[in-house]
């Protein structure tokens, strides 16, 4: 059985912004500004320790874009495993949410 | 006109944190960090801006152009690096921005990554330090000499220092004592310092002699003073143990004997096969001479080693 733990604030919000599409370090760090509303800020210590490790693990992979005005700019992508982790992460918050309500 | 200073510094790694507060300090008043090194800083005036620091420790980068690209793309303008991987970083300063954004690292678990790397070198470099103060060590209980005794404080304090600094930077939330962390650095810094000049400044004026004394056939040396045979003689610029190996075969008993310059004889030995392993003599500042006497001739071979 794979062990399943807690992803932290950044690996969480670096996998929801690339569910949303591929994107680049800068790119996933502005969206998670937005969408934590502040809340939440990446380093850029941070993300490439982050993205690193995610690509050891076969979370993410690297593509290259199709938009010549960003060709150098390397793109991550989140891979199945990637989004089976992230549905995972999803599905145990809302579990922890809705323990609020019982009894 | 350009103005330039140069800061001369030593920063132990587990305080990377406050050389971050004295660069940034710098840039307040209009010094900003062009040029970080090991040892110095180099700063160049420009009171039009403001810039935040941060450092970064990346020993083993597969592509460092790709890392300084990516920093780049994120708004960290690349200032230098260190030839052991530290790599200092800047973003221009704007106070109505979170103070999160001048920060490299945002978590505690990649700013623990990151300084668990510099733990783990520091672990492996203590090893081989632990390594070479027990070699140091056994040879100074065999033998005992202030040069040894200087390398071992050498060794010791290096090992003190890194195991300070596994220790801080293996969990780097738990190091809020800076001011004890700040003395004892500085006082491990001193006997570092002084046990590695003092290492190797007695190695260097250690005195050395050896001396091989081969003949087939040599003259009889009469047991009157002015006959001796000098072999040799030596400068002792400090007091310090020594250790004499010393060989001797020969036709017929031969004496042996080493004075100071004050006329003392301190060692004499005497015989036709004679032999000394690590004789352990204690030599004071000054001039020694090694001579040989009363011997009634035929084949002679000395050696000896000091």
């Amino acid at each position: 059985m794979k062990k399943i733990e807690p992803l932290s604030e950044s690996y969480y919000y670096i996998l929801l912004c690339l569910s949303k599409g591929p994107n680049h370090g800068y790119g996933i760090m502005q969206m998670t500004e937005r969408l934590s509303e502040g809340e939440v800020i990446i380093g850029s210590g941070t993300m490439y320790g982050a993205t690193s490790n995610m690509m050891k693990k076969g979370w993410i992979q690297e593509v290259f874009s199709n938009n010549p005005g960003l060709e150098r700019k390397r793109l991550y992508q989140l891979t199945d495993s990637g989004k089976e982790v992230l549905r995972t992460e999803i599905s145990r918050l809302k579990r922890m949410l809705s323990s609020i309500e019982e009894e | 006109m350009r103005k330039y200073k140069k800061k001369y510094n030593i920063y132990v790694a587990w305080n990377y944190e406050h050389e971050e507060d004295v660069i940034n300090r710098e840039s307040e008043r209009g010094w900003q960090l062009i040029s970080g090194k090991s040892f110095s800083h180099k700063y160049e005036y420009n009171p039009d801006v403001c810039y935040r620091y941060q450092l970064d420790y990346q020993p083993n980068l597969p592509h460092v152009g790709r890392y300084i690209q990516t920093y780049h793309e994120q708004g960290w303008e690349f200032v230098s690096k260190t030839f052991n991987g530290w790599y200092y970083f800047r973003k221009i300063y704007d106070p109505e921005l979170p103070e999160d954004q001048y920060h490299l690292y945002t978590d505690s678990h990649s700013l623990q990554e990151m300084t668990g790397r510099w733990a783990c070198i520091a672990t492996v470099l203590s090893v081989i330090y632990a390594v070479l103060l027990l070699a140091k060590t056994l040879h100074f209980i065999f033998r005992p000499t202030l040069a040894t005794l200087a390398q071992m404080i050498f060794f010791f304090a290096i090992l003190v220092l890194f195991a300070r600094g596994i220790f801080i930077m293996r969990d780097p939330h738990k190091k809020k004592n800076g001011r004890l962390d700040y003395i004892l650095g500085f006082v491990l810094m001193i006997v570092l310092i002084g046990g590695g000049i003092g290492a190797i400044v007695m190695q260097s004026k250690r005195a050395h002699n050896s001396c091989r004394f081969d003949s087939t056939y040599y003259m009889a040396i009469p047991n009157t003073e002015k006959d001796w045979v000098m072999l040799n003689s030596m400068d002792v610029t400090y007091s310090d143990n020594y250790y004499l190996d010393l060989e001797i075969s020969a036709e017929n008993p031969v004496c042996f004997i080493i004075k100071s310059s004050t006329g003392e004889t301190i060692y004499l030995a005497e015989g036709d096969h004679f032999e000394e392993k690590g004789y352990k003599l204690h030599l004071k500042k000054g001039t020694y001479g090694f001579y040989l006497y009363d011997f009634a001739g035929g084949n002679l071979n000395v050696s000896y080693k000091l």
